[in-house]
């Protein structure tokens, strides 16, 4: 399973960020968004909008695709912190940590264990 | 026949294991390295998305090695896993919000009378840092980064007895910052050395220390003996070539946490055991004073002396420890003697036992008449506890709960517990550089200021990396 698929099923994952939170992935050559409405959307291609951009390889994707979406930020959070191998996460802040903050990234960071 | 060189020895603070062995510098050597940052300075000049990616770079070279950084934090400072992941998370946290941190020293424009006037901040050109061993990671990783954002060279002088984090983070900002790597130096001088080049060479023009309130004001003293040296009479009137540094000392603490009659008793609790103990107490912005409101105070203490009896002391590196050891024979020193004099006034209501290198987790309880009116102030309510032993004081009002908080020769942090309009007027009548109201009283992140007043600093709570720079204005006529 791609990890477009795994967002599609499990929409949950981005409980409490704010409608119009936008997020670029990259995974290899593959680049895709999600965009928070009343439900997930995910595009292909990149958003100009972006919040966030995260970058993960191959492996940390299987890893999270195996994983209950209610340990979802937890995993995410430890692959950022503490890579293995060739499974990590890259993020990096686009918007005003301000902004960030009122649209609720805050909040995820801390049940990711990032912040 | 060649003399040996002198060594610093690191060890770890539980086992006593010797860990690694570095050369002490000499002020030559280090003098040698504030030559090569100052040259380097005026070399280069990084962009922001420069600096951001160096810190991004040092970031992922930290999270790479995780374990290594957590293992040295736990045996050189011993600090307990739980605290070390708390203090890294910090740091990473740190490299995160980078960019945004660095919009504090954006330019402004601030009204004219006529035409307009900006104001930018200009960074110095060196800095020298001193840190402590109580933040073995955070504190080489938030100064050089901020100095770094402001534009300034740094010379990196850690605790000698937990230096290797530092260093390790020096590496790593070193290969981050490739070719200009020559703007970061890191020192084992020792700490007097250090000081006294720091304060007398010209190419310093900032010095931040991390240190206990009695070693930030020796500083000062090394600075007018500096200064004095320089005095020279010309017709009768004082001449004084001696260089001024700008000075940010951040020191010790004795931070009260007040309990209204309106908290939470257990989330109180919980701040005093998470806030008063992490770290073994060796925190500076660690609550040390439990002011309660006689309304909650039975159930509080009875509370937090379960809680407390709870605590697990011993290896930093077991996961389920809370305790370490105290890293400092200086400092079990002092903590017995404060002991000793909380015995004497019979106060002590559990723990109380010292078995080195631990302190166990101990609360010493004192009536209001006996900190404020006793000719003699037990030495738990007037010094700093750099010890899992914290205070515990019962009051009845508001005035009571605010001359028992600002009784202390320190001002850094005041924690509140309780209504939180009754805490915001509280808040406003503290001599503190920093409070926090029904929050853990360690929070923190990158964009609340940090710092103190009286013996705990001189500005209150600062953003550092403004501390880096000096504000310019420029006023364009119209």
């Amino acid at each position: 399973m791609r990890l477009e698929e795994y967002f599609s099923k499990h929409p949950e994952i981005f409980n409490g960020l704010e409608r119009g939170a936008v997020i670029n992935y990259t995974i290899g050559e593959r680049k895709f968004h999600i965009v928070v409405g009343d439900d997930i959307q995910v595009v292909e291609g990149v958003s100009r909008e972006a919040d966030l951009e995260v970058k993960l390889s191959e492996a940390a994707e299987r890893k999270l695709v195996e994983t209950p979406p209610e340990e979802y930020p937890k995993v995410f959070g430890e692959l950022f912190l503490s890579p293995e191998g060739d499974a990590w996460v890259e993020i990096e802040l686009v918007k005003p940590m301000e902004e960030l903050l009122s649209k609720g990234y805050g909040e995820w960071a801390k049940r990711a264990g990032v912040m | 026949m060649f003399r040996r060189k002198a060594a610093v020895v690191v060890e770890d603070k539980y086992t006593g294991e010797k860990l690694a062995e570095l050369p002490l510098e000499t002020r030559e050597e280090l003098r040698r390295k504030i030559e090569a940052a100052f040259k380097a300075r005026k070399r280069w000049k990084l962009s922001l998305e420069e600096k951001v990616e160096v810190v991004q770079s040092l970031s992922r070279g930290l999270r790479k090695r995780r374990e290594e950084v957590m293992e040295l934090m736990m045996r050189e400072a011993g600090q307990p896993r739980k605290y070390a992941e708390f203090e890294y998370k910090q740091a990473v946290a740190l490299a995160l919000a980078y960019r945004s941190m660095l919009e504090i020293i954006s330019e402004k424009k601030v009204p004219a009378v006529s035409g307009s006037t900006l104001l930018v901040r200009e960074p110095f050109n060196l800095a020298g840092i001193m840190t402590a061993r109580n933040g073995p990671l955070i504190m080489p990783f938030f100064t050089l980064t901020s100095a770094l954002g402001a534009g300034v060279a740094s010379v990196l002088k850690p605790p000698n007895a937990a230096p290797l984090t530092a260093r390790l983070v020096v590496e790593e900002l070193k290969s981050s910052l490739g070719e200009k790597a020559e703007l970061v130096q890191f020192t084992t001088a020792s700490g007097e050395d250090a000081a006294w080049e720091f304060v007398e060479n010209p190419l310093v023009d900032v010095l931040v220390v991390f240190s206990s309130s009695h070693i930030g004001k020796d500083n000062v003293i090394k600075m007018g003996e500096y200064l004095k040296r320089q005095r020279r009479k010309f017709g009768g009137f004082p001449l004084i070539t001696g260089k001024l540094k700008k000075y940010v000392p951040q020191m010790g603490g004795n931070d009260a946490l007040i309990v209204l009659p309106s908290a939470d008793v257990d989330k109180a609790v919980e701040a005093a055991v998470v806030g008063g103990f992490a770290n073994a107490g060796q925190i500076c912005i660690s609550p040390r004073r439990f002011l309660v409101h006689g309304a909650v105070y039975e159930e509080f203490k009875e509370k937090l002396v379960e809680e407390v009896e709870r605590l697990k002391v011993g290896d930093p590196r077991d996961p389920e420890t809370d305790i370490g050891p105290i890293g400092s024979g200086r400092v079990l020193e002092i903590v017995k003697h404060q002991l000793r004099d909380a015995e004497r006034r019979g106060a002590i209501i559990c723990g109380g036992v010292i078995s080195p290198p631990f302190v166990y987790p101990t609360l010493v309880e004192f009536s209001k008449e006996t900190v404020m009116e006793s000719e003699e102030k037990p030495l738990l309510w007037a010094e700093e506890s750099f010890a899992p032993i914290r205070t515990l004081v019962r009051y009845e009002s508001t005035k009571e709960a605010v001359e028992l908080a600002n009784d202390a020769a320190y001002g850094l942090r005041a924690s509140i517990y309780g209504d939180p309009q009754e805490a915001l007027r509280i808040a406003r009548e503290l001599d503190v550089g920093m409070v926090v109201i029904n929050e853990n009283p360690l929070y923190g992140d990158v964009f609340m200021p940090w710092g103190g007043i009286k013996d705990s600093g001189l500005y209150g709570a600062i953003y550092l990396v403004e501390e880096f720079t000096y504000r310019k204005a420029i006023h364009v006529g119209g």
